[in-house]
């Protein structure tokens, strides 16, 4: 073997960008926070002086000294209308209230944020925009993340004094493939609207009517069907556009999240998984401006569905039959020495495991392969054809010298091995090569039940992504970390423990935990985040989205 | 300063000496207690209140505002009022009450797939009725949950809650009168005669 | 309007009274003879191998005087018997009684084994009696009755006399069994049974509580609940069904023992106690004289009412009532729990001190009756008066000590199921359960010893009954007057008590009404003084039942009525106080005794000497009785021979 990965050494599983690195989505707005060095600019917010970066607006350099303006229009991602009114601050020697998204700081300028007026046009705004509102949270999707429902609670919370029938608009419409308009909730933001506009550059959606009847809309004949529909859904602050996948699923306030990376393709973008008494709901996107901005694609949203629990593998299992790990490991150690083997890496496992089975790899030689997922669409914006995670940590710890996928196939099919082990249980062979799998020794570390774990003769339960502590390198080059939302239920492990089990089967010694090597990682390429989650012996638990504010 | 201790003289008489005078002075009173509730018309001084029994009409004891076992209320269309909005489950103490939610394509959209209570875990807190935004649970049946021979008797599903039910016409949004003042005399079920 | 009730009432009573007899539901006495048939007590001779002397008394019980006379045996077997002291023909004044001593001789019936002269009588076969068995003996004493007058017109009265050896079964095993059967089946075990409801029930009527109610059994649409009586039945199928637990390291032998250590002492000492006079097969529904009773309490013809006639009675009772210490002690240690031990030792010290304050203090009361034997005692009772009249003091300490002993409240210390369990901290299910039927069995005894020695046993206060009836008219309206007034006054409260107590209550307000009823019978008739055997027995025997149950009540009451003792209080009250008045009692009762027994029983000379209360030697005699002195106006007739 050419390559020889020390198990102390430090491993480098990323670097410069292996293909051309795409940029992230511009933001247009960007938080006020200076760089250093950077020239900057003085206003005074409340009394308080902050230093922030020419260009941002008022409500950005709030932020700064810890003051949230309550809005409704303005998004950080997306381009300001100002239509809201509901940002208005008092700014001295300006006539007017003016709406904070679209000032931009200027030298010396004072800004009132909590002003008796401000307070005033605030509540009014917002039971303005109440009016028509059929405040039917009890059916909405949305409730418990709302800002309608944050903003009422902190600034107006008092009772209605319509007394005139609400206009009535479209309920539960059906506009496109992910999504459900209902017309009565939106409060003409125009926040999806320009989202369409501006990251697809779709433009399906639309204004249509006037006064009280204006609503939004597809324009005609056309669907809201582009591969970022459901960031509408996230960009909206109220209920009108809900997610038809997560439609009722579950109320909000119920969800736990916890920060992680999604696994759906090579972007590797910063996602909150959402989930509840070890089963997810949802992904949605996490804020990350040097890869995926505020946003993420339809196809990302629905990896959580890889994570149902009816098809996890919960148990060790030999020749079809359950037994205990610890004696089958011992029976896959007993069975992988001595014989001519191929050595399987995971494009879709994290680097420690990759890594552990590197070094299971150099203890027994044999061949080694890289498996994943097959490719699929790709964009300019996010998506990347490579459907697998983890390709290049799953390359670099190969050491470069693996077999196309391609060959694997043909060599199992043709028994040129007496054994294999594979790391994960995607990856799609024909069924002859699966039917090679069956006649030899192959272990597979599987944490779902699909063709290839189940062709597989011995089968390690390993923990899935939402159950581990690891790290991905992203098509950038860039680390990406990866957080357990719940504890491995039964005799699940992470992979690379299962391989260090099989090592010290094996006689070896001193052979690193998952949680060393992610901790070596991090060290290694200077991730503190991910560094501060590995050195923590209890890693932070999922954190209850109840009460937790709003999102959109 | 000192502290005054109060002594208290514990003379003993030739008469508590003896105990006989004080054992008879309370087998006098306990026998009199003994008498006077076997031997009296109307169980004498027993005061106890059988709740629970089948066989005593105890709903007459009851406040008006006694939480009993839950119930679900039904519109005019005999649609149960509920709408999975899971504010009772999210607000119960104890975790008793599981709603699972179904999209029922019309224009109530939300309904309860499910709706369970386990009536040996709830705490009668009366929370889930002061959640519900749609007048849709009660507790006001004065009913006691009666022991089951199995706990899963114990767990009550939509239809069990149903039939306690009767028809509310709050209207959501609270617009109406309140729901308080003409609720449970409309359901005959619940009148009974004052003894 | 109350006044007219009243006279209608007893109007009526008095019309039903004076009407009934004629029609021949009572049984007057007739006061046409036939012939002059006089009593005698007791009214028929049974002789035992070990009985060979038996006295016979004559009694005048007509209106005028009489002569008897012409004594002789009579019968197949008349050479077998003799009358000691043969007499001739006497004057027998009204009301008078002669006594004679009749003798068996037992070689006369033994049979071939040992065989030596006798009778044998033609056509017997010799084979038809085995070894050491003796054959029945048949004759007849045969004497004339005649008026003063008329003394050629005499009529020949005969009394049966018999010889006969029951065998060990029929004398024996079959009366004890049937009495043990009786006592354990028919009265202990549900009377502790109902004590484990009485407990709950009569606490939660004392502390203002329903108690249990819950079990029911429902018939069709009827929900019987009986007052909560049916948890008699669920606790004992709970303790049944319970886990049997053992502890792993228990000693499992003694484990298993140990209840029964508590529980068969419980039941074994109730062999002394007396739950009534004597039954006597053949005489149940004739009139018998207290002389037929004490002959079938000897065995002969009849049974005493008490499962084992011992001597020692009482030492009896101490004797096997100290092994139920063993069972605590046994349970405590072989638990293997250090809490159960604890419990144990408190249990030991507990009853072992309180074992000496019982034994002292009844030998007042053994004192003043002179005997050992419970039945005796009782006897001795309704010849003088109860015990709690005389032994007032040792009352009070034994039923202090015997609760006490019997570890319960304020005395439950080896217990405290409240809060720190004693010595059967780890019996579960119907282990545990004889531990709790062992206690409640021992409240049951305590009652009953009680009954025995203080409050005369079976027999009614101031000698209200005797063996053949009342002692009087007035003691039978008397007793039925009171117990009726009682009874109806009873009735009509737990009538008046509301739903479930109509039925109970207006059942013993009926009762009530019929004592009312024959009070004003025995009024207007004058009938009581003579009433078949049966009644006296079951009267007796309700009485005793009734006494128990009474005390019961009060063991309950004050159970649920004192708070515990503590220790060291507990040991001190036990040997500080209860033994010193124990000791005190002993020595005054001692010399009360001593100066008030006659000058002749004082000296140590064995056994009394056999005389009669005139101080003559025994002999056939003459003995006159002030006919205004004696208790009941009408004599009851004697009994017909062959009846």
């Amino acid at each position: 073997m050419a390559n020889e990965i020390h198990p102390s050494a430090t491993p480098i599983v990323a670097g410069p960008a292996p293909k051309s690195a795409l940029t992230p989505p511009r933001a247009p707005n960007v938080p006020a926070d200076p760089t250093p060095g950077e020239e900057t600019v003085t206003v005074n917010i409340d009394g308080e002086d902050v230093a922030v970066r020419p260009g941002t607006n008022v409500l950005e350099a709030a932020k700064l000294v810890g003051k949230d303006i309550c809005h409704f229009c303005y998004h950080q991602g997306l381009s300001i209308a100002a239509s809201c009114r509901q940002c208005l601050v008092q700014i001295d020697k300006m006539p007017k209230l003016q709406p904070s998204c679209q000032v931009g700081v200027r030298p010396g300028m004072v800004v009132h944020t909590n002003s008796e007026a401000v307070l005033k046009a605030r509540r009014e705004m917002l039971e303005f925009t109440l009016k028509n509102h059929p405040v039917d949270c009890p059916i909405c999707d949305k409730a418990g993340e709302c800002t309608l429902q944050r903003h009422y609670m902190d600034h107006d919370h008092k009772l209605t004094r319509v007394d005139v029938p609400k206009i009535r608009k479209a309920k539960h419409k059906d506009i496109g493939r992910e999504i459900v308009l209902d017309a009565e909730r939106c409060i003409l933001c125009s926040r999806c609207i320009r989202f369409c506009e501006e990251i697809p550059g779709t433009s399906e959606l639309t204004m249509v009517s006037r006064g009280e009847h204006q609503s939004i809309d597809v324009h005609s004949g056309q669907r809201l069907d582009n591969a970022y529909s459901l960031n509408t859904v996230d960009v909206c602050p109220v209920g009108a556009l809900t997610s038809k996948d997560f439609r009722f699923a579950i109320r909000a306030w119920e969800l736990s999240k916890v920060d992680t990376t999604c696994n759906g393709c090579g972007t590797g973008c910063a996602v909150e998984l959402h989930t509840k008494h070890e089963q997810a709901y949802r992904v949605v996107p996490r804020e990350d401006h040097s890869v995926n901005g505020h946003w993420m694609c339809d196809e990302g949203r629905s990896t959580y569905k890889s994570l149902d629990a009816a098809d996890r593998v919960r148990h060790a299992t030999v020749d079809g039959e359950q037994v205990a790990l610890p004696d089958a490991i011992a029976i896959a150690a007993k069975r992988l020495r001595g014989k001519h083997i191929a050595v399987v890496f995971s494009a879709t496992a994290t680097n420690e495991a990759n890594l552990a089975l590197a070094q299971l790899a150099d203890l027994l030689g044999g061949e080694r392969f890289v498996l994943g997922r097959p490719p699929g669409r790709g964009d300019e914006i996010l998506r990347d054809r490579d459907k697998n995670p983890n390709s290049a940590g799953a390359l670099a710890a190969t050491g470069a010298v693996s077999k196309h996928e391609g060959e694997l196939a043909l060599e199992l099919a043709g028994r040129a091995y007496e054994a294999v082990i594979v790391l994960a249980d995607s990856g799609e062979l024909s069924e002859v090569s699966l039917g090679g799998l069956r006649g030899i020794t192959s272990v597979c570390l599987a944490d779902r039940h699909t063709p290839l774990a189940d062709a597989c003769t011995i089968l390690l339960p390993a923990a899935s992504w939402a159950e581990v502590l690891g790290s991905y390198t992203n098509r950038q080059g860039k680390l990406r970390s990866v957080q357990p939302a719940w504890r491995a239920e039964g005799d699940r492990k992470h992979r690379a423990d299962l391989i260090r089990d099989l090592l010290l089967a094996m006689g070896q010694r001193d052979v690193p935990t998952a949680r060393e090597r992610t901790q070596r990682l991090a060290e290694a390429h200077q991730h503190r985040q991910l560094s501060r989650l590995a050195q923590d012996p209890t890693p932070a638990r999922p954190t209850l989205l109840r009460w937790a504010n709003s999102r959109g | 300063m000192t502290i005054g201790v109060k002594k208290v003289s514990l003379t003993r008489t030739t008469r508590d000496q003896i105990f006989l005078p004080a054992i008879f002075e309370g087998l006098l009173t306990t026998a009199k207690h003994f008498f006077k509730n076997t031997l009296t018309p109307g169980m004498g001084d027993i005061e106890t209140i059988r709740y629970g029994d089948p066989d005593v009409d105890v709903k007459d004891y009851y406040p008006d505002r006694f939480r009993g076992v839950h119930r679900l209320m039904y519109r005019e269309d005999g649609s149960v009022r509920c709408v999975a909005c899971m504010c009772c489950s999210t607000v119960c103490p104890a975790n008793c009450i599981a709603i699972e939610a179904e999209d029922r394509n019309d224009d109530r959209e939300k309904a309860p797939l499910s709706f369970v209570i386990d009536e040996l875990k709830c705490v009668v807190c009366g929370f889930c009725v002061e959640a519900c935004p749609c007048d849709a649970i009660r507790m006001d049946t004065k009913e006691h949950m009666q022991p089951t021979e199995t706990r899963a008797e114990a767990v009550l599903g939509k239809v069990d809650l149903m039939s306690r039910g009767g028809p509310s016409v709050a209207v959501q949004g609270g617009v109406s009168p309140d729901y308080r003042a003409e609720a449970p005399k409309a359901d005959p079920r619940f009148s009974h005669d004052p003894r | 309007m109350t006044a007219n009730l009243r006279y209608l009432l007893l109007s009526l009573f008095t019309l039903v009274g004076l009407v009934l007899p004629s029609t021949g539901c009572g049984d007057p006495p007739s006061g046409i003879d036939t012939q002059l048939e006089i009593r005698t007590e007791p009214g028929e001779l049974v002789f035992h191998p070990e009985t060979a002397e038996i006295e016979i008394a004559i009694v005048n019980n007509r209106d005028v005087d009489l002569f008897v006379g012409d004594f002789r045996i009579e019968g197949p077997d008349w050479q077998s018997f003799a009358i000691i002291d043969d007499i001739a023909a006497s004057a027998l004044p009204k009301g008078a009684k002669i006594s004679l001593r009749i003798k068996a001789n037992p070689g006369d019936f033994v049979g071939p084994g040992e065989h030596r002269s006798a009778v044998r009588r033609k056509g017997e076969a010799s084979g038809k009696v085995g070894h050491n068995e003796f054959r029945v003996g048949k004759a007849q004493l045969v004497f004339t009755v005649s008026e003063p007058l008329q003394q050629h017109e005499s009529f020949t009265q005969s009394v049966q006399v018999s010889f006969e050896d029951p065998s060990w079964w029929q004398q024996y095993a079959l009366p004890a069994a049937a009495k043990i059967l009786m006592l354990v089946m028919g009265f202990i075990m549900p009377l502790a049974s109902l004590l484990t409801w009485m407990e709950r029930k009569q606490s939660a009527m004392m502390q203002d509580r329903i108690g249990p109610n819950r079990a029911n059994i429902r018939i069709g649409s009827i929900n019987l609940r009986l007052w909560g009586l049916l948890h008699i039945a669920t606790d004992g199928l709970k303790m049944l069904f319970k886990e049997d637990f053992i502890p792993k390291r228990a000693h499992r032998a003694l484990y298993t023992l140990a209840p029964l250590f508590g529980l068969i002492p419980a039941l074994v000492v109730f062999a002394i106690v007396p739950f009534g006079d004597a039954l006597c097969y053949d005489g149940l529904f004739d009139t018998l004289s207290q002389a037929d009773v004490d002959q079938c309490a000897a065995g002969r013809g009849g049974t005493a009412m008490q499962i084992a006639h011992i001597d020692v009675g009482l030492l009896y009772y101490f004797a096997i009532a100290s092994i139920a210490t063993y069972g605590t002690a046994l349970a405590g240690w072989s638990s293997y729990n250090k809490w159960a031990v604890l419990g144990a030792l408190r249990a030991s010290a507990q009853m072992i001190s309180y074992e000496v304050a019982i034994g002292l203090s009844l030998v007042g009361v053994l004192l003043v009756y002179g005997s050992l034997e419970p039945h005796a005692i009782v006897h001795a009772q309704m010849d003088s008066y109860w015990g709690i009249v005389l032994q007032p003091v040792a009352f009070i300490l034994f039923f202090t000590a015997a609760i006490a002993e019997t570890k319960r409240a304020p005395f439950d210390l080896p217990e405290g199921e409240s809060e720190i369990i004693g010595y059967f901290l780890e019996y579960s299910g119907m282990r545990f359960g004889l531990f709790f039927l062992a206690e409640f069995i021992e409240v049951v005894f305590v009652s009953a010893l009680l009954a025995t020695l203080f409050l005369g046993g079976w027999t009614l206060p101031f000698g209200l009954i005797g063996a053949s009836g009342f002692t009087s008219e007035l003691a039978a309206q008397l007793f039925f007057a009171g117990g009726g007034a009682l009874l109806t006054a009873l009735g009509v409260l737990i009538w008046r008590t509301g739903p479930g107590g109509e039925l109970v209550g207006g059942a013993i307000a009926l009762l009530g009404l019929g004592h009312l009823f024959l009070a004003t019978w025995s009024l207007a008739t004058g009938w009581g003084t003579e009433l078949p055997h049966l009644a006296i027995v079951l009267i007796g025997m309700l009485t005793w039942g009734l006494k128990i149950l009474v005390l019961c009540w009060l063991q309950l009451l004050i159970r649920w009525t004192l708070p515990r003792f503590r220790y060291d209080q507990l040991m001190s009250l036990g040997w500080k106080s209860l033994l010193p008045l124990s000791i005190a009692n002993i020595v005054l009762t001692a010399v009360v005794v001593f100066f008030m027994m006659p000058s002749a029983d004082r000296g140590d000379q064995g056994a009394k000497p056999v005389r009669d209360a005139a101080g003559n030697p025994l002999d056939a005699r003459v003995q006159l009785v002030d006919p205004s002195a004696a208790k009941s106006v009408r004599q009851p007739p004697t009994r017909r021979p062959g009846q």
